[in-house]
This record gives C-alpha cells, structure tokens and sequence, in this order.
C-alpha cells in the first residue's frame, strides 16, 4: 500500500515531531511550552545532532596502530577539504596563528587564573621557580621563549582549560582509544538542518574515503551518531516497507481478482483510493500552504478505508441492473458511511496542533473525493454487471451466524463484563518515548556509548539552556551556573560542563579580571623582590610588565573579535541568537546521575535557566498531542452520534452500528494490551481507522436490503473487504518495525472485530437460504 | 734521439717519484678514512650490543635570561631500543622518561602528564639523538642529523647538527664524547647561547 510506503520511508521523528507543535501563537500554549517547542527544533537541528564519531580498528589482531594512525590522518586530511564537514578532530588539529595570538593577546582576561593575589611577590616567586623547573627539565626550549612575557604560563592554562576534562591518549600523533586499539574522530556534519539525505551521504563519503585509503585491507572503520541511526532507521523501515508493499499490493488484486475474476475491475478498484489521496494532498495545501509528512503519512493510511467502497459497488453488480443503478441502491448507506466519518474527523481540524488540523482536513477531502469518484466515474467506467460471484461460503456464513443470534444477548453482555473488568485490572500503557518508534539496535548502542565515553562527547540528551535580551546576560548566568553546579562536579554527579563563558567570558568577568591586574608601579616592585633570590638578570621581565600594562587598558573581548578563529567555531553552538533573542546552551559531560541533576536545576531558583531532556519534552510534548486528540475524539463521536442518529432516523440501527463499532474498539484495545503493545501515536491514528470502517461495515450490515439476494451481495462486498483489509495490515503486524506493527496490528485485530460484531448485532432475523 | 730519450727518462722518473709519494699517501689517507669510518660503524655496533645501562649524571645549563648556571643531578636509564629514563634526584625529585613515541612527565609535586613528541619537535629531536646514540642506530641519527665523527674508537667525539630548519632553531648542534661504548658528555649547543652540559658517571663497577 503506497500510504504505508510512503509513512516509512519520509519520517524523521524528532523535527517532524516538533514541528506537529503549537508555535508560540497558539493560544492555549503556555510560555514554557512554547520555548520548549522552539528549543527541541532549534536544537534537534543543531550541532550535536550532526556530530559523528569514528574508530578504525584492524581486523585481525595485533592491532596495527601506526597504520591505524596513518588512516586517521589521511581521513582527517581529505575530510576537511570537503564542504561536508564542519571541523573534524582526530587529536592532531593544531590552532591557527590567528587563534594563538588572539590567545596571547587577551590571556589575561581569559585566564580564570587573573586575580590580585597572583601578583604577589610570594606568588609571583612560587610561578617563577616553577618555570626554573622547567628550565631544567627536558621542556626548557618550548618554555623558555615565553617566560619573558608570560612567567605566569596562562597561555597552557587556558589551553588546558578548554580541553574537555578527559581527553582520549594520543598514540603516533593521533587520538586512540583506552585500550590503544582503536583511532578515534570526531567530526561534525555541515548542516543547519536535520536533513537525511546529507548526513547519509556524509556518512558515505566517509566510507568511500577511508576504502580508498585502506589499501592494505587490514582495518575497519565504525562510524557512530545520531545521523547514522537516522539513516539505518530509515533504510530498515524502507526496504521492509517496500516488500511489505508489494506483497499487499500483489495480495489485494490476487483478493479482488478471485472476487470478482476480472482483471478490468481490479485495477477500476485503484481508482477511489487514488483521487482520494490527489484531493486530500490537495486540499490540505491549498489550505495550510504545505503539507507535512507526517500528516501525508497518516492521512493515507486513514484514506485505506477507501478501498471498500468500490468493492460494495462490484458487489452489486448484478444482471438485473445497470452499473448505476445498482450503486445507486448503495449509495445512501454509502454517503451515511463516509460523511458519518468525515463528522468525526471534523473535530481534528480544530485543534491548535497543525498537524492535526492537517490530518483531518487532508482525511475528510479524501473522503469526500474517494465516496464522490464511485458514485460519478466508476460505474460509467464498469463494461459488465453479471458478474457470477460464487456465494456458497457467504450463504454458510450467513446460516452459522444466524444460529447465534438467540444468544447475542448473552454474549453481549459477557462481554461488556469481561471488558470492564479487564479495563478495571489493566490499564492501556501508552509509549511516550518517541525513541521507540526507532529503536536503536543494542549493538550500536553499545558502540555509541563507548566512543562517546572515550571522546568525552557530551550528553545528547539532556542540557541547560539559558535565554535573555543581550549576550552579557546569558555569559553572567552561565558562569554563576557553572559556579553552582561545582559541589555536583565534586560529588561525582557529572564529570564538568561545556559552556559558553568558558570561552567567552562575561563582560563583567573580563572587567573583574582587569581590575585585578596590577599596576606598573606594583608589579615592578613585587617582581623586584621576588627575583632578588632568583637567579632572572634584570630586565628579563620587562615584555610581561608591558602586557599588563596594555591587558589593564585591552579593550574587551566579544563574539565579533573572535570571528574567524576556531574559538568561534566551537563557540557557536554554545551561544547564539534567534528569534530576538539570546540563547546559550550548557551541555553536560560524563553525567553519573541524571536525576540528581535534573532535581537539582528543578530547585536552581533562575527563571532564565532551564534544564532540559529532550526525552522528557518530547514525551511531554507527546503526551499533550494525545490528550488533545483523545478530547477531540470524545467530541467527534459525539457528533458522530447525532449525524448518525439525523441520517438513519432508526434508533435500533443507530445502536446496532454504534455498539458494534465500539466493541470492536474495546476488544482491540484488550487484545493490543493483551500482546503486551505500548499504545504510541500510531496505533491512535490506526484506531481512527478502525472507527471508519467500523462504521462503515455497521451501516452496510444493517441496512435493510430488499431481498436476500441483495443481502448475499452486501454481504459478499463485506467479505472482500474484511478479507482485504485484514490480510494487508495483518502482514504489516508481522513487521519487527514498530511504527508499522502498530498500524498493522490495530487495524487487522480491529477490522475483524468490526466485522464480526457488525454481522451479529445486526442479523435481523434468520433468513432462509435461497 | 738523443733529447727525446732524455725527456722520456725524465717523465718516467718524475711519475715514479709522483707515484713513490702519491700512492702512499692516498693509501694511508684512504685507510685513515676507512678507519675512522669502521671505528664509526664500531662504536654504534658496541653500543647496540649494550641492551640495558644505567649511570648516573650532573647536568649543567646555562640560559641568556638567567644569570646563574642551573646544575641538577640524577641517573639516566636506558632500555634498548627505544626507552630512556632520566631520574633528577637534585635540587628536586623529577622523572622524564622517553617511551616508543610519548614523553611521560612526573613532576615534584606529584602532577604527571605525557606529551607527544611528533608534537613538539624540539622534543623529538633530543629524544632521537639519545636513543639514536645509546641504541647504537646510525640510521635514526641520520634521520635528524648530519654526523660528524672524529677521533678513534677509545676516544671519539660525534657531532651531530639537525637537518630540519625547524629544529635549527632550536638547536645548533649536540656535540658527543665517548670512549669505546661508553657515552661520556653530552654537549647542547641552544640557539641564542643556552647551552647545556650533561656528564656521565658510569658506577664504579660499570654494570651492564
């Protein structure tokens, strides 16, 4: 089925997720839901959803580490020169002249080490013997050029500082793993959205490079990152889909050749579900000036109930009548059918959520569009109505039902009892966590926390973010932030923090740093004492008494003079600005325990900072969206009611069609629970369907046909479509994939059901076999 | 003829004489090359057999911002092929041991890191002269540096000056002394002045 091809192959949950979100005109929205509504698509589009992380093994051991170094840096090498790729880090990346005199230039308002009791003489004396010691040692040539200027050494301590807390070893010039037998890089994909197709081919540009270097065939590379998940997600679910398809494309004409035995009104069947879907797609653009995946996804899957109504139509066809006359016998029920249901998707359409505005817009004009084609086009497309339907197994079917309708009553009743109390034991689970609908294969789980480990990547999932009007505003709280959480780093909770001041700091800081210097007056003389024992000529200082001097009058660093270096690069996604205002982000490293955390920014009294789990929003978020749509539901079916109640002027049917449906819905959420599903968003969708239908059948089953010739061709139409309808969803239920288990098992499961109630409540009397 | 015959007897006299000098003097310059060259190649080939050694050292430095000569002492370890060790036991305890390509650090206070020597070539250059002579390994000092050997086997003197520009910055020569297979005193001729002086002590009872 196109409709479940199609679902498969174009999601990417998270944005498209976040995209189903109230923007933040929604009325009913709060503040908070609205920011964590942008921040999620800000976010899921920003740099650590791009990030990749690679090792290259040998495949047999020992392991070849210098070739598994020299294969790091060729990668590294080709890589870069690829408009693909941010910056790549292999542990051999060296800065810039321009960073390194950027550096140089403001080190003392970088350096976190800039305060007045530096500058003592008793402390001036403990750095300057310190440097002695290296003059000693081995280093003496890399320090001894910048004592003059720099006896303080800020320039490694801040270099030190930015390194992340656990950096891998470096063996033959590059990064290793611990236990050395692995070459590891980091790189980051160039791409301002999360878009597929980039970072697949990324990930294939990467392999195609290091194929071409591995000539010697003896290593491996393994490439881990939310991308790559992404892609092999997708390419699951694509080729699973795609046989999936075709074998229930193969299976529905394989049913409505052996119905109907004629090959012009298989393909005459295709034709309903086809415009249904051209005007829905439509409509819904026309409308809403663009349509979303998801709602394209759904919304064909709500649209398989058009299948059916071209089948009712064949099934009457009969010799007695033309093509048109005998559609139109059916054609009230019909038109009940489909505008009972459209009713129901009426209450969709008014929701905040766009996307399922989209959806119920999209469902109904597909509806409209599908019921219009078959009651137009389709019988002056139909070449001959005798069409000799066998009806043996429709008349046994008949005569064995018929003999449970005495104790319907019963087992009704039976039923409903056993229904509440199932219901009042277990209740329905329902799957927040949009992770499972993509499930991760252990193995490469495994492999991702390992290199994330080893590369001190941070956390993708959870972060502080903090907002306000001007830059100086968010640097100041991150570095109180920052400050506050050191009792937590201390206690192991989370190994540090990634933050924006730590390469930019506030203004304010800067200020504070200044003040500490001291002046030339000072400075000479604490430096004149503690030399006197050192054995420094004279003079030798003068290069760093200057840079005092100028770094007291420096005018402060800020985004624009960074520009240009690698400082900016890691910078930006740290800090940045959007929608009118300004954004950092604090990611968190090596974090031990998440609750804790999460606990401690819940009590962390600052309305500008905010802790987020993506998980946890996006489990939020989604939990809302089926509150929303279950509320919407309630009040659909109320209409539903009443139309049906307007449109049959038959209370006993209105009940007959009503309780059937709702049975149908009850013992599939039994059934569903019973297997042990976690309800998602699919099966909710799935069970809109199943409503349809069940409406569908309920109505065609109670009609009162004029004879019971008449009531074998309905009820043939009834079996070509539970049939068809059951074996295609059944083989998607088959499917390991989630998303389309859900769909597949909901609606087999519930389809059956709507049939089998449909039939039974609405056997009238027993009939005789003619 | 009476001329021609006397010129002919005077070339052949005077190319006799030629000979008588020439010959034997390039004979012995040839050997005195070839033995200074095998007494070279002996050296580096006594040093290769030594696997293991220890001694210990007092080194000198001299700085141009300093107006006092920095002097320590300690032991100096060698593993063949590629490990040395150098312990400072004065003024403070420190350890810098060179491993395959990774220098560790161990500092007084305690603090301990290791650098990478394709990093910083300065390091390299030293580390490779150091290994490269007590590993015997003419091949990796040649790498590095253009050899100067002069003197015998029992007392030779090795200069080795870096090929790179980028270390000549850095370092203008390193000059060594030795006797037989025993490094003596190691010479650092620094850029601007810095010099310094290593002296090796072999243990009185030269242990292997």
């Amino acid at each position: 089925m196109p409709g479940i091809w199609y679902t498969a192959t174009q999601i990417t949950l998270t944005s498209d997720l976040s995209q189903f979100l109230p923007t933040s005109s929604g009325s009913t929205a709060s503040a908070e839901e609205a920011t964590t509504g942008f921040l999620l698509k800000e976010l899921s589009q920003g740099s650590t959803s791009t990030l990749l992380m690679l090792a290259i093994e040998s495949i047999n051991s020992p392991t070849d580490s210098i070739y598994l170094a020299r294969l790091s840096k060729q990668l590294q090498k080709k890589l870069s020169s690829s408009n693909l790729f941010g910056f790549i880090s292999n542990g051999s990346t060296r800065l810039s002249a321009k960073d390194k005199a950027l550096i140089k230039k403001y080190r003392y308002l970088l350096s976190s080490k800039t305060a007045p009791q530096n500058f003592t003489s008793k402390n001036l004396t403990a750095a300057l013997n310190t440097r002695l010691n290296e003059l000693r040692s081995p280093l003496a040539g890399l320090v001894k050029k910048n004592i003059a200027f720099d006896p303080g050494s800020e320039i490694l301590h801040i270099l030190k500082t930015w390194q992340p807390q656990s950096s891998p070893d470096k063996e033959h010039g590059v990064w290793f793993s611990q236990d050395k037998r692995h070459a590891l890089m980091v790189l980051e994909i160039n791409t301002s959205g999360y878009d597929i197709n980039i970072q697949e081919q990324a990930i294939n540009t990467i392999q195609q490079v290091f194929d071409k270097y591995n000539t010697r065939q003896t290593a491996r590379l393994l490439i881990s990152g939310p991308g790559v998940f992404a892609v092999k997600a997708r390419d699951q679910i694509r080729s699973e889909t795609q046989l999936m398809s075709a074998v229930a494309s193969l299976l529905i004409m394989l049913i409505l050749f052996i119905a109907y035995r004629s090959p012009w009104l298989v393909l005459l069947g295709g034709i309903p579900l086809f415009s249904a879907v051209l005007a829905g797609a439509v409509v819904t653009y026309l409308i809403f000036d663009g349509i979303h995946g998801i709602t394209l996804a759904f919304g064909m899957t709500l649209l398989g109930v058009c299948i059916d109504y071209p089948v009712h139509v064949f099934s009457h066809l009969n010799k007695s009548q033309t093509s048109l006359q005998s559609t139109q016998s059916i054609w009230p029920t019909l038109r009940l059918g489909v505008i009972t249901t459209c009713m129901g998707y009426l209450a969709l359409t008014l929701t905040v959520f766009t996307g399922l505005a989209q959806l119920g817009v999209f469902a109904i004009a597909g509806l409209v569009a599908a019921m219009l084609v078959t009651r137009y086009v389709l019988p002056g497309l139909i070449t001959h109505t005798d069409l000799k339907l066998k009806t043996d197994f429709h008349v046994a079917l008949q005569a064995y039902v018929a003999r449970l309708v005495p104790i319907r009553k019963m087992l009704l009743v039976f039923l409903v009892l056993a229904i509440t109390a199932w219901f009042s034991l277990f209740s329905i689970s329902w799957e927040n966590r949009l992770s499972a609908l993509a499930p991760i294969p252990q193995q490469q789980k495994q492999l991702d926390n390992i290199l994330r480990k080893e590369l001190a990547v941070p956390e993708l999932d959870f972060m502080a973010v903090i907002s306000a009007k001007d830059i100086e505003t968010v640097l100041q709280k991150s570095e109180q932030t920052e400050a506050a959480l050191q009792p937590l780093i201390k206690d192991n909770i989370l190994q540090g923090v990634r933050a924006p001041h730590q390469i930019l700091p506030s203004k304010r800081t800067q200020k504070t740093r200044q003040a500490a210097l001291p002046d030339t007056v000072t400075l000479t003389r604490a430096l004149s004492i503690s030399t006197r024992t050192l054995p420094f000529k004279a003079g030798v200082f003068t290069p760093f008494i200057k840079d005092i001097a100028t770094s007291k009058h420096l005018e402060l660093l800020d985004n624009n003079t960074l520009q240009g270096s690698l400082l900016a690069t890691q910078l930006r996604p740290l800090l940045f600005q959007a929608d009118n205002q300004w954004w950092g982000v604090m990611r968190f490293i090596g974090v031990n325990d998440s609750r804790a955390l999460a606990q401690w920014f819940n009590q962390y009294a600052d309305n500008n900072v905010q802790y987020l789990s993506i998980t946890q929003s996006s489990a939020n978020m989604i939990q809302r969206f089926r509150n929303e749509t279950l509320q919407r539901l309630l009040w659909g079916a109320l209409i539903v009611v009443a139309v049906l109640i307007a449109g049959l002027r038959n209370m006993r049917r209105v009940v007959q069609v009503l309780l059937a449906t709702a049975l149908a819905l009850a013992l599939d959420l039994v059934v569903l629970t019973a297997l042990g599903e976690r309800l998602n968003l699919f099966h909710l969708v799935s069970l809109l369907l199943v409503v349809g239908i069940g409406l569908d059948y309920g109505l065609f089953f109670s009609r009162p046909d004029p004879d019971s010739a008449t009531r074998l061709r309905t009820l043939h139409g009834m079996v070509v479509c539970v049939g068809s309808t059951v074996a295609v969803f059944g083989i998607l239920g088959m499917s390991e994939i989630p998303v389309l288990r859900a769909i597949g098992l909901t609606v087999a499961i519930g389809v059956a059901f709507c049939f089998i109630f449909a039939m039974l409540l609405s056997q009238n009397k027993p009939l005789h076999v003619s | 003829m009476m001329l021609k015959t006397d010129t002919w007897i005077h070339r052949k006299a005077l190319v006799n004489v030629l000979l008588c000098f020439i010959v034997p003097v390039l004979f012995v310059a040839h050997v005195h090359a070839a033995s200074t060259q095998s007494d070279f190649n002996k050296v580096m080939q006594s040093m290769s057999q030594v696997k293991k050694s220890f001694a210990n050292f007092t080194e000198t430095k001299s700085f141009a911002l300093l107006n006092e000569k920095l002097v320590f002492s300690g032991q100096l370890f060698y593993t063949a092929p590629d490990q040395v060790t150098k312990v400072v036991i004065k003024p403070q305890s420190e350890r810098f041991e060179i491993r395959s390509d990774t220098l560790y650090v161990e500092l007084a206070d305690g603090s301990k890191y290791k650098l990478l020597l394709s990093n910083y070539p300065l390091l390299e250059i030293f580390a490779e002269a150091y290994r490269g002579i007590l590993s015997g390994n003419i091949k990796v000092l040649k790498k590095f540096y253009d050899l100067e050997f002069t003197g015998d086997y029992n007392n030779w003197v090795l200069t080795l000056t870096p090929v790179e520009e980028e270390a000549q910055e850095y370092v203008e020569s390193v000059v060594m002394y030795g006797k037989a297979a025993q490094l003596e005193k190691i010479l650092t001729l620094e850029n601007g002045g810095d010099k310094s002086l290593m002296q090796i002590i072999r243990p009185a009872r030269g242990k292997k």
